[in-house]
């Protein structure tokens, strides 16, 4: 059944190809922009580039970094000689992704294809960072299609890793889940992304010309719809952080920005939140409570017997990088785990026999969010070891505590990875790079990798140090409740603020009272600043929680609403 | 196989309970970043002979419920007690299993649903992948079948939004 979504998949890529090439051949009509600067060599890197992002040799900052938008479009952006239009890009891309979660293995959406291809397409078809969200928006829903290719084949690889496992060999084991993986990986992410950037960065320019010449507003309205799809992105993020009374902080976030005019940095702006965010929960909360989640554990069992901190590092840095380099439906990371603990299965045992065991137990089904939920492999270090000196624990014993552990760790580290630390910073990220500050992206990526290395190696050391005991006493007391809901305060004030500089929407309406005319625009600005961007967001946030109309619907509903609301009827149109 | 519509559709008929679910990995990212908003849940129960007797696990399951959320882990016996035709709040609780076997028999013990979404179920031994993330065995698909003839309506569904399946037309 995957096979059939594959093959359509396949030949539905070949068919856009072909109608790509064939189009650009037939309306290689001269462009004015002289934008199409897309040589084989940058289309070649940029595949090579979306590839990166999707692989495991950036410790983690692969999909946390290199594969958002901002990011992306600004590498594109190097490439083609334009780093600065490609990070603008970037940017205006990504609002789309602000709220973009991808839990246990579903990819709703691709924001690496949007933001590689997409910015590629944008600058190579001569089209400004003003309409590129409505050109990348429908390709990322293409990355979906990559996706289950990938996760349906990648399951061949984890078997060939239990014949290695079989044979008690531990690098064999290692190596399947980096090699054979990343090899197909890269043909099937990085070759498509580079002949669509080659290919469809003429077809773009040449239809995108074509359409300029002959329907002008054609081009108005995907400016128009460019604008608006910001609104979903950020409608997308709400839907985590209207909770109680936080909406107000958003609407706090959005007036401050609006009635600055969109000066005020963002970067100011957000320490101004946290400090309310702290405030917030200081006076909602019952006194006794601490921010705190260190937690002083009762009895600290002995540890390092034979096992040393170098040892629990090379295993951390081992699952850092390649925990998902082998993602498959039928294991999920469980070849990425098997890999974490290979330094520790070949320092513990020494027998074939309890080798082969050992790697055979850790080959098995396993997903959980990997900064957070390393958790569960400090839990497993400590109890492997205890098992290595003699202790009466069984393959089950082990077994059930990754298992019944790793789902709510999942849990937790995406509910604060990618719902809130990845947005945040990206928005502080975007809104710089918005203002023309090359550090836009940087500062992105140092907060990002700040939380998961810091945060990751702090947890994964507590899971060893403490044994279960860690999760008790890093969820205790409501500490991380507390932390989250400071968070989604802040969360709630920066969108608010991004609403202001992100999203636009104006309408060209003019009506004639008793012989005066009026520009409805004007007569809103009169009223309050951002009027129409504001209600947009918040439009679409309704239909998104109380009408449970899907993101998909309501990105194509923009796109046809702005288009259509661009024609000129009389010489007059909505938009 | 036949598509069956969005996740939306599978799930809003669904008995009188907002979702009865089949995942092995129990509280977790899909069930918690996306239905728990999606259904608007504000009760989960984890029926679970395993789970009910280990305190600790409980309380990691209680713990790592997002704010507002409440958690109840109880063992199949004393979920055909409670979640009978009289529990409270059922539009706005979820039920979450590990098997397709717990599933049937809380229907058997007359908790009953007219809907069933299968979520996750890993690999291993004996088990054989069926569709995504979703693996079973054969005595498992028989179980999922007898619950089809009963009249529940077995969907393959990750999370909402993304290609649901209906069981039933799946392994004729």
């Amino acid at each position: 059944m995957e096979r059939r979504k594959v093959g359509w998949a396949l030949l539905l890529s070949l068919v856009l190809l072909l109608a790509g090439s064939v189009f650009s051949k037939a309306h290689a009509a001269p462009l004015s922009q002289g934008d199409a600067t897309m040589s084989l060599g940058a289309a070649i890197l940029v595949g090579i580039m979306y590839y990166a992002s999707m692989s495991p040799f950036f410790a983690n900052l692969g999909f946390t970094v290199l594969y958002r938008p901002l990011v992306a479009g600004t590498l594109v952006g190097l490439v083609m000689g334009k780093p600065m239009e490609g990070m603008l890009i970037g940017a205006n891309i990504n609002v789309l992704y602000l709220g973009w979660i991808s839990a246990g293995g579903s990819l709703p959406g691709d924001p690496g294809l949007a933001g590689y291809l997409g910015t590629a397409l944008a600058l190579g078809g001569g089209l400004g960072s003003e309409a590129a969200l409505a050109v990348a928006a429908p390709l990322g829903l293409l990355g979906g299609l990559t996706w289950a290719l990938r996760m349906s084949t990648c399951s061949v690889f984890a078997h060939w890793a239990d014949q290695r496992a079989e044979k008690a060999d531990v690098e064999g084991v290692a190596r399947m889940n980096y090699v054979p993986s990343q090899i197909w990986l890269f043909i099937i992410y990085g070759v498509p992304v580079m002949l669509a950037a080659y290919l469809g960065s003429q077809a773009v320019a040449s239809a995108l010309g074509w359409i300029g010449q002959n329907l002008g507003w054609v081009m108005g309205g995907l400016y128009t719809a460019s604008g608006m799809l910001a609104a979903l992105g950020i409608a997308l993020n709400l839907r985590f952080l209207f909770r109680g009374p936080l909406p107000a902080y958003f609407f706090v976030g959005f007036m401050i920005a609006a009635l600055s005019g969109g000066t005020i940095n963002l970067l100011s702006l957000a320490i101004v939140g946290a400090c309310v965010a702290v405030l917030h929960v200081t006076f909602t909360s019952r006194g006794e409570e601490s921010f705190s989640i260190l937690h002083a554990s009762g009895e600290k069992a002995e540890r390092y017997k034979l096992l040393n901190k170098n040892d629990l590092r090379q295993a951390w840095l081992r699952w850092l990088f390649f925990s998902h380099s082998c993602y498959n439906w039928e294991r999920m990371q469980g070849v990425g785990f098997a890999h974490s603990m290979t330094p520790v299965v070949k320092k513990l045992y020494k027998g074939k026999e309890d080798i082969s065991a050992a790697l055979k137990r850790h080959l098995v089904f396993f997903n959980t969010q990997p900064d957070i939920g390393g958790v569960v492999h400090g839990i497993t270090i400590a109890m492997e070891e205890e098992r290595a000196l003699g202790a009466d624990i069984s393959d089950d014993a082990i077994n059930s505590v990754k298992t019944s552990l790793m789902g709510p760790m999942a849990g937790i580290g995406d509910t604060i990875q990618q719902g809130i630390v990845i947005p945040i910073a990206l928005a502080i990220g975007m809104s710089m790079a918005l203002q023309g500050n090359v550090f836009g992206p940087v500062v992105f990526a140092v907060l990002v990798a700040a939380f998961v290395w810091g945060v990751g190696w702090w947890v994964w050391q507590q899971g060893y140090l403490q044994g279960r005991d860690a999760v008790t006493n890093i969820l205790k007391g409501g500490a991380l409740n507390r932390v989250i809901t400071v968070a989604q305060v802040l969360g709630n004030f920066v969108m608010g603020a991004l609403t202001v500089s992100f999203v636009s929407l104006a309408t060209k309406i003019k009506f004639t009272i008793g012989g005066t005319s009026f520009e409805l625009q004007k007569v809103l600005d009169g009223l309050m600043p951002k009027m129409l961007p504001l209600l947009l967001v918040l439009l679409i946030w309704w239909l998104l929680e109380k009408k449970k109309v899907s993101p998909t619907k309501i990105m194509i509903g923009i796109i046809v609403v702005a288009v259509l609301g661009s024609f000129p009827i009389g010489g007059l149109s909505i938009f | 196989m036949s598509r069956s519509g969005s996740g939306r559709e599978a799930v809003k008929s669904i008995g009188e309970f907002a979702l009865v679910r089949i995942d092995d990995r129990l509280i977790h990212g899909q069930v918690m970043a996306v239905w728990i908003k999606h259904l608007d849940v504000e009760v989960i129960v984890i029926v679970d002979d395993r789970v009910a007797k280990d305190p600790f696990m409980q309380d990691v399951l209680r713990m790592a419920a997002p704010p507002g959320i409440t958690v109840e882990v109880c063992s199949v016996e004393e979920a055909i007690a409670t979640l009978g035709e009289n529990a409270l709040k059922k539009d706005r609780t979820m039920v979450l299993v590990k098997s397709p076997n717990t599933a049937r028999l809380l229907f058997d013990g007359g908790v009953r649903f007219s809907r069933l979404n299968v979520g996750g179920i890993g690999g291993g031994p004996g088990r054989r992948s069926i569709f995504k993330n979703i693996s079973m065995s054969e005595d498992e698909k028989c179980v999922l079948r007898s619950l089809v003839r009963d009249g529940v309506r077995v969907t393959l569904l990750t999370v909402p939004g993304e290609r649901a399946v209906d069981f039933a037309s799946m392994v004729k």
